[in-house]
């Protein structure tokens, strides 16, 4: 085997979301909030998916955050859905591109699949991935947490 | 060296589901337990029969799903 050189390029921080940006989607609601994760995480019944490490001190989700879980965007033999369904799933909690989105979990990772549907299959041009996500929001002092099941998408932020 | 007499089955733990996969590498059992959503591996195990690798990884699936929590909401 022969050794060779690899430069890696900088790393594109345009498909990641940080912290004040979705502090300033949650206050004034300009990019709609997706959170990813099971129901039982997103009102805060479970810190962590079952047998998982805890990695936040408190549960629930993000103020004006929808509850888009991230498998819902498969079929169950794993192939994604239609283009048709998969508008017809985030346009039905108010996600249709019309504005930013930054799709968030408890790390960052099934949001990624999320990233990928909105960004690629449904084409939308502004999507980021939070992936500081849950373990990050749920740690942080000070920040508002909702509990329970969101405001139905009609007139809700988001 | 290929997997074989895969076998795949759902059953719930501490009150949780979990999927089961176990299968044959060469003369040793190996078995996984996932927690169903989202799919993440909650232990691997083997042993000299798919029983006893079966065993050990519920075992283990078990000790972790039983620390979660739920909170009232």
């Amino acid at each position: 085997m022969k050794s060779t050189n690899y430069t890696a390029k900088e790393p594109d921080v345009s498909l990641r979301a940080f912290l004040p940006q979705v502090q300033t989607a949650s206050a004034l609601g300009a990019s709609a909030l997706v959170d990813v994760r099971s129901p039982q995480e997103f009102t805060g019944e479970i810190l962590a998916p079952p047998g998982l490490p805890e990695t936040c001190q408190r549960g629930g989700h993000v103020p004006g955050a929808r509850s888009i879980p991230w498998a819902k965007a498969a079929n169950d033999d794993g192939t994604f859905k239609s283009a048709d369904e998969l508008r017809q799933l985030y346009a039905s909690e108010g996600v249709d591109g019309s504005k930013p989105v930054i799709a968030y979990c408890r790390i960052g990772e099934r949001s990624s699949h999320t990233w990928f549907v909105l960004k690629y299959l449904l084409g939308f041009r502004d999507v980021k991935n939070y992936d500081g996500s849950w373990t990050e929001w749920g740690n942080l002092v000070g920040a508002g947490v909702e509990r329970g099941a969101a405001a139905k998408a009609a007139g809700a932020r988001g | 060296m290929k997997a074989e007499e895969y076998a795949e089955r759902q059953l719930e733990l501490a009150g949780w589901p979990v999927n089961v996969a176990s299968y044959r590498l060469g003369i040793q059992w190996h078995a996984k337990a996932d927690n169903v959503s989202p799919g993440a591996a909650l232990a691997r195990a083997t042993g000299t029969t798919r029983e006893a690798a079966e065993r050990r990884v519920l075992e283990r699936a078990e000790e972790l799903l039983g620390r979660t929590r739920r909170q009232a909401v």
